[in-house]
């Protein structure tokens, strides 16, 4: 039986279980595929390498369960990054319901608490309904929309918090999201206020954030897996991302298999007729 | 009645609008300190609105429950999993509290990724079935499609550097270019919609069009 008859009687079933095979393989047994750096994932790195004491990062995030897989190894990344960055100060905002639990769990993960002082070097504000009325809430004036933090502290008990008031003193924005806050930061921080911008975003979201990327309007983009795996190289942390990275690819190339394939089958089947 | 309370929440939504784009364009003092209330008060609003969905959600499924309506069990379990998590957050008192978390990394992470992920398999499906050269247009996506691939994937480059270089050229100009109208168009889309509805022309954000 040829490979065309199999996939004509059975095709979902032999793709399903080509695609699980391209996918399991190289999670059990890596390759270890070179990681090309992209100009839009060097954007953010220089950036924050860039960042002196005293400069304030502004982490904002809609990360939630169905897109973790994409963007968490990115945020993982970036607040990896900040975090040894000596002296720079680091607010952590959330966009979407799920984000501060994502935010706790990297703050843990990457053992912050016990690297950096809590309310002096990075402080976590928790989610923040109102889309992009939160966001303009928090370049306009922090202390006019927020008392308290995540945990529910005075803002006026977090020293560093004394210091930042609107986006005049956030040095950098970079949100991590799948959704449409990363324009809102844009209008709210960028136009008004001439924040440096930057995103970490799920494959689907990056072509329009492109578009401001080539206009020069935001520093970089971190995109989709490939893009924290390239920024877990940059920063010598291999992480989740690396490992993907060799999945993602075969996945790949199985796609182009299966369009060729079934390009090639049509061709051939006019030819015949 | 309702036609006052119409003309009223039009001047209201002339004059709000009015002072957040004149605070914008004169950088004033006291505009300034009106807008920025007048924003916080619309971050309130939306806080309430999260209120308003769950009450909504809760009257609609229990009517559903009450009247045996269609696929009325999975009313009963989306207000069950409602009323574990809210009362989880409320006892607790904290979405970041390790019962919470637990009943989050153990039940929504792996249904939401797993539904996620899912779209991987019907992808490799389509690829098969729906991507077909049928067209010149239809051969120019699929040629594009598939350098675009092989940009994005470690594996272009290991092939042959050329590869990730030809997907980058159709992303910088190709893709670039194209996003930028579609944005641009949106924009001015935005702008005109704004005005009409700041001058009382578009009624639907005023509870309907008649």
């Amino acid at each position: 039986m040829s490979l065309r008859e199999v996939l004509n009687r059975n095709y979902k079933q032999v793709i399903y279980i080509a695609l699980f095979l391209s996918l399991a393989i190289p999670l059990i047994s890596p390759i270890g595929l070179p990681v090309p750096v992209q100009k839009t994932t060097l954007g953010v790195y220089n950036k924050i390498e860039s960042l002196k004491s005293g400069d304030v990062a502004v982490i904002g995030s809609n990360i939630g369960a169905a897109i973790y897989a994409e963007v968490y190894p990115q945020y993982i990344a970036v607040l990896e990054h900040l975090l040894r960055k000596p002296g720079v100060k680091i607010v952590l905002v959330g966009h979407g319901i799920e984000a501060p639990i994502w935010a706790e769990r990297a703050l843990n993960e990457l053992n912050a608490p016990n690297r950096k002082t809590y309310g002096v070097d990075f402080v976590h504000l928790g989610y923040i309904a109102g889309e992009e009325a939160a966001i303009a809430g928090l370049c306009r004036d922090i202390h006019a929309l927020l008392k308290v933090d995540h945990g529910g502290r005075p803002l006026s008990d977090l020293p560093m918090m004394n210091n930042i008031r609107n986006a005049k003193d956030f040095t950098i924005v970079i949100d991590f999201t799948a959704s449409a806050d990363s324009q809102y930061w844009l209008n709210q921080a960028y136009a008004s206020y001439g924040t440096a911008i930057g995103f970490g975003l799920t494959a689907i979201k990056v072509p329009d954030a492109y578009a401001y990327y080539m206009a020069g309007q935001i520093f970089g983009i971190i995109e989709s897996l490939s893009g924290a795996a390239q920024y877990e190289n940059l920063i010598h942390k291999p992480g989740m991302a690396v490992t993907g990275m060799d999945a993602q690819s075969l996945a790949h190339l199985l796609y182009i298999a299966l369009i060729l394939l079934g390009n090639i089958f049509i061709v051939t089947q006019r030819r015949v007729k | 009645m309702a036609g006052i309370w119409r003309s009223v929440a039009s001047a209201a939504l002339l004059i709000i609008s009015m002072v957040i784009m004149l605070d914008f364009a004169l950088k004033n003092a006291t505009l300034q300190a009106l807008a920025t209330d007048l924003n916080n008060w619309a971050v309130v609003v939306a806080a309430f609105a999260l209120g308003i969905g769950a009450y909504s959600l809760i009257l609609r499924h229990g009517r559903m429950i009450t009247r045996k309506g269609p696929l009325w069990p999975y009313s009963i379990i989306l207000l069950v999993t409602m009323l574990v998590f809210v009362v989880t957050g409320l006892v607790t008192g904290s979405i970041t509290s390790p019962q919470y978390n637990w009943i989050y990394s153990t039940i929504v992470m792996p249904v939401s990724s797993s539904l996620y992920g899912m779209n991987a398999f019907f992808i490799a499906s389509a690829s098969y079935r729906a991507f077909k050269a049928k067209s010149w247009e239809a051969l120019v996506l699929l040629v594009a499609a598939i350098f675009l691939m092989l940009k994005n994937a470690p594996i272009g480059a290991v092939i042959s550097p050329i590869l990730p270089q030809i997907g980058g050229e159709i992303w910088d100009f190709a893709t670039a270019t194209g996003m930028r109208a579609l944005l641009i168009g949106i924009g001015i889309g935005t702008l005109a919609l704004g005005l009409r509805v700041m001058i009382g022309q578009e009624k639907t954000p005023l509870g309907g069009a008649e």
